[in-house]
């Protein structure tokens, strides 16, 4: 493990990103804050999952890193994403033309409309190569039809010439998949890769994704909402509410001891085998909860989750002046967003990285 | 689409599908698109219109033209002197490109080669565009010169020069275009291409002028023998006897009536001299118009039931007898000259003349006035069974038989070959400026929707003052203002109508740039011309398509109208110019002047808009469903 740090440099490096848009045609009025301060950190051959619920500013963040996010409206308020020490917010389109489809390939939630109705999923493959690969045209058509039987399209020769209509929705995410692939990116970004998928396609794609990602020592942000998906498939998990970081952990930590409400929250409204209930219980009902927020460990100090409107008895002292959120490192590797109550006035946070994954274990 | 076929019963599993069993080969868009339109009734109509009008556009200088496709010249002795072809002599370079890509172009795209018909279609257009490119500056090098050096201008270096220097020129803008692997072979491909095109060109520099006059006199004198196209006519060519002659009148016709129209007219002019001229006292009339009009038309027709009525006004029964006389004379007269006996006809002259001088004159002058037109019943006699003669004669060689299927106009031009020619104009005027018109929309418009803000808000303005400027007026100040061609005509109709096109083209892109495939475009990392013309503009284009056949039809119009107003385009005929030669000098209503052009007009423009409904209704996902 200490060897692999020195050569395990982070692939992506999400540095305090704060991504804000125009919310009406006034560009003095009030802007929609999507992102406000997320940190996260990918490495080689690592899959972090970013959990949360719609518009928490998962996806902001991955196109971010993309620079795929429309400007206007969008804005980068502040901070930094590094992908492998070099920061691409300050990188210009050209520049950002190299890096896109070639080291840092995405994957899009709808596979339906992902792909253009009038090309050939052949021609649409082989575009991306030729572009980013010195490669001539039958070249460029075996490296897709590689790519698609790498992601287990039967038939691939034949199905080269085929249009997106005539695949259904797996067979088109998949072909996706072989889009973003095709390049040997080194780091994906799935958006919600299986959310469109039914279970038996689902269970393949991913396992898919962890072979490639295996023999190509790539990187990937799992963007879901499914937490079996992520305990699955993730190294390191990423929970956000509100376009901020609320815990940030080893998945098995994360999965055996939930620290935040609102992780607490989500799990519990995950129905389990075996268990008599009435109805689920709501996330609202556990964010609602005072006494959840006094389990933090620190509670007595001042270390208090941060929650957009916490419960009585649990407000928080706040610093004046300053921002009330603060990526706490409450336990080795284990991060919880806090109140910036006084006990936690001049903490600097080591920003959440962690070179980690289950392999390694075995 | 329904068929009366039954479904088959016979399935094909899954699992089978996955391995590939019954593939069939997707249509590609486009084609899938195409062959929706084309089973669609007026889109049949439309095109097979549109064919009729572009095989006429490419092939009218050789299925209409005056001069022989083919003459032997002979001396007196009847030895062949020269062999040769004045139809291909008078070509111009546009015509001979055009026959050339008019009779390769269909062989090259129907004949099953290996090679997809999608390259090829790519190859007509990369050359099509080349070599139009070459004519069009050429022509736009010779306004420039125009004004320069006759030394320079008569130079023999300066055609070729100034071809292959454009040649070069072009062939560095566009090689690009055609659809070979690897730089030079691309340059070398559009190298002999333009090699040809330069050298047809620089051959042609000036459209060379060769009258069929020359042919029709050789061919009479036997000095030549001639063979013509199926419309021995040029759209030039015209004689005075050929004025406003009805459709289907033949040469011999057209003689044969000026002659008759001629001898009428010394008669009737005779007759008016007499009536006009002898003493109203004698005549025993009241002198008035009315009455006077009235015996000429007694004289002239001899009718014996106007007779009481000449009575009750106060005739004397010895004049009364008299006019018979002259009238039964005077048609004696004409009887001679019709059957070319020039004894029978000089005898009833002089008989006529013979009555009339037994008459009293009003006057010194009327009578000397009537000498005078005696003189000219007499003398004629020879001159005017000459003309009679000759155009019966006509009857028996080639260029009296021609026919004039659709008539002639008041200038004496055949109407037929006329229209045939137009189409060219009619059909590149369309094409051109709607081509013109919808590349500006298309960059305009995706540049506006693509990137919205300020981009939109600027080009929108544009749009909008554009959109403000009348076109027809505009033309028409152009056409006193910049030389009367069809380029500028295009130019101006393509760059004045591109709002529409980019106002479609821009809520198309504002809709597609949310779309998630333009989002993987963009993750893909490709370029932003490959994102806006390649991904997003087929998904956007159909709207743009159907506008573009109604702004065919529109531009077909606004030329129709200027030609109309007399402001069209110097030296070349239009249905538009046709039409404005409906009511003669003379105010005569020439129906088949109104009739033949407007029809073709009406068809024309019918053709590009049912084209365009059918289209559009093909392309619409909501109208197909409805179909079903």
């Amino acid at each position: 493990m200490s060897e692999d740090k020195k050569a395990g440099a982070p692939l992506l490096e999400v540095r305090d990103l704060a991504v804000s848009f125009q919310n009406s045609s006034d560009p003095a009025g009030p802007r929609i804050q999507a992102v406000a301060g997320v940190s996260m950190t990918i490495h080689p051959r690592q899959t972090l999952a970013v959990v949360g619920e719609s518009g928490c500013g998962k996806s902001v963040t991955a196109m971010s890193s993309m620079q795929l996010i429309p400007r206007p409206p969008g804005r980068f308020d502040r901070g930094s994403i590094r992908y492998k020490g070099a920061d691409v917010l300050q990188y210009d389109e050209k520049k950002m033309l190299g890096i896109r489809g070639k080291d840092i390939a995405m994957i899009f939630q709808e596979p339906m409309t992902s792909l253009n109705p009038v090309y050939t999923i052949g021609d649409q493959i082989m575009e991306a190569v030729l572009l980013h690969q010195k490669v001539d045209r039958s070249q460029a058509a075996e490296i897709a039809v590689k790519a698609m039987d790498d992601v287990g399209i039967p038939n691939p020769q034949a199905r080269l010439n085929d249009y997106p209509h005539q695949f259904s929705g797996g067979m088109r995410q998949r072909v996706m998949i072989a889009m973003a692939l095709a390049c040997d990116p080194t780091l994906l970004l799935a958006d919600e890769p299986t959310t469109a998928l039914d279970v038996t396609i689902q269970a393949q794609i991913l396992e898919l994704l962890r072979n490639l990602q295996r023999t190509k020592e790539m990187g990937i942000m799992l963007i879901t909402h499914n937490l079996g998906v992520v305990a699955e498939n993730a190294d390191v998990v990423c929970v956000m509410y509100a376009g901020r970081v609320v815990e940030y952990a080893k998945v098995y930590d994360l999965f055996d001891r939930p620290l935040h409400p609102y992780t607490r929250g989500l799990f519990n409204s995950i129905p389990r085998l075996g268990e008599v209930k009435h109805r689920l219980t709501t996330v609202e009902e556990v964010v609602g909860d005072a006494e959840q927020f006094k389990v933090l460990p620190g509670f007595e100090k001042g270390i208090i989750p941060w929650w957009p409107d916490p419960p009585e008895g649990t407000t928080p002292e706040l610093v004046p002046g300053r921002d009330e959120y603060v990526l706490y490192e409450i336990e080795p590797d284990r991060w919880v967003g806090c109140f910036r109550s006084p006990y936690l006035e001049d903490h600097v946070c080591r920003p959440p990285d962690l070179d980690y994954r289950k392999d390694d274990l075995a | 689409m329904t068929s009366s076929k039954q479904d088959s019963e016979k399935t094909i599993s899954g699992i089978d599908v996955m391995r590939g069993v019954g593939a069939s080969k997707a249509k590609p868009f486009w084609a899938d698109a195409w062959s929706r339109v084309v089973e669609r009734r007026g889109a049949q109509f439309g095109l097979v219109w549109i064919g009729i009008i572009g095989f006429f556009a490419i092939f009218a200088p050789v299925l209409a033209n005056g001069l022989p496709i083919w003459t032997i010249q002979r001396n007196d002795d009847g030895e062949i002197l020269r062999s040769w072809s004045p139809l291909l002599e008078s070509l111009t370079s546009t015509d001979i490109l055009l026959l050339i890509g008019g009779v390769l172009v269909p062989i090259l795209l129907l004949l099953p080669l290996r090679a997809t018909r999608q390259w090829r279609l790519g190859l007509v257009c990369a050359f099509a565009a080349m070599a139009g490119s070459v004519v069009v500056l050429i022509a736009f090098v010779q306004y420039l010169i125009a004004g320069s050096d006759a030394e320079v201008l008569s130079a023999s270096w300066l055609p070729w020069t100034v071809s292959f220097a454009v040649s070069a020129a072009v062939l560095l803008a566009l090689f690009w275009m055609v659809p070979v692997r690897g730089v030079p072979a691309k340059l070398v491909v559009s190298a002999i291409l333009l090699l040809l095109t330069g050298v047809i060109c620089a051959d042609r520099w000036v459209q060379p002028v060769v009258t069929p006059d020359r042919f029709v006199r050789g061919e009479r004198d036997g000095t030549m023998d001639n063979i013509y196209t199926v419309v021995p006519w040029s759209p030039t060519q015209s004689e005075a006897i050929f004025y406003s002659r009805r459709p289907t009148t033949t040469v011999s016709n057209a003689y044969l009536m000026v002659a008759e129209e001629q001898v009428d007219d010394g008669i009737a002019f005779f007759i008016r001299t007499v009536v006009f001229n002898i003493s109203p006292r004698i005549e025993g009339l009241a002198i008035d118009n009315d009455a006077r009009s009235n015996l000429v038309e007694f004289v002239a027709s001899g009718d014996r039931a106007m007779v009481p009525g000449l009575v009750e006004a106060g005739m004397s029964d010895l004049y009364i007898a008299r006019f018979l006389d002259l009238s039964t004379g005077l048609q004696a007269y004409r009887k001679g000259i019709d059957e070319g006996e020039v004894a029978k006809a000089t005898a009833a002259a002089d008989a006529a003349v013979a009555i009339v001088a037994d008459m009293e004159a009003a006057s010194r002058n009327s009578k000397i006035m009537i000498v005078d037109a005696s003189d000219e019943l007499r003398d004629k006699v020879e001159e005017r069974i000459g003309f009679v003669q000759d155009a019966e004669a006509r009857s028996d060689d080639s260029y009296g038989r021609r026919d004039f299927h659709l008539g002639t106009d008041p200038i004496g031009r055949d109407v037929l070959t006329q229209m045939m020619h137009a189409c060219r104009l009619s059909i590149s005027i369309g094409l051109v400026s709607t081509g013109i018109s919808v590349v500006i929309g298309i960059v305009i418009g995706s540049l506006m929707g693509y990137f919205g803000g300020w981009v939109d808000l600027v080009l929108s303005r544009i749009v909008e003052i554009f959109m403000a400027i009348p076109v027809l007026f505009l033309l028409i100040v152009a056409a006193s203002a910049l030389p009367r061609n069809t380029y500028v005509m295009m130019a101006i109709i393509g760059c004045v109508t591109w709002t529409g096109s980019a106002r479609f083209i821009r809520a198309e892109f504002l809709k597609l740039r949310n779309q998630d495939f333009v989002q993987s475009c963009r993750a893909v990392g490709l370029p932003l011309h490959s994102t806006l013309f390649r991904h997003m503009l087929p998904n956007g284009i159909t709207p743009v398509l159907v506008q573009a056949s109604f702004g065919i039809a529109a531009a077909i119009i606004a030329e129709a109208t200027l030609s109309y107003l007399g402001l069209g385009p110097y030296g070349q005929s239009s249905w538009g110019k046709l039409l404005s030669l409906t009511t003669g000098e003379t105010g005569v209503f020439l129906w088949w002047m109104a009739v033949f052009p407007g029809v073709a007009i009406f068809l024309t423009v019918l053709a590009y808009n049912v084209l365009g409904e059918n289209f559009r209704d093909a392309i619409d996902p909501k109208m197909r469903k409805a179909a079903h």
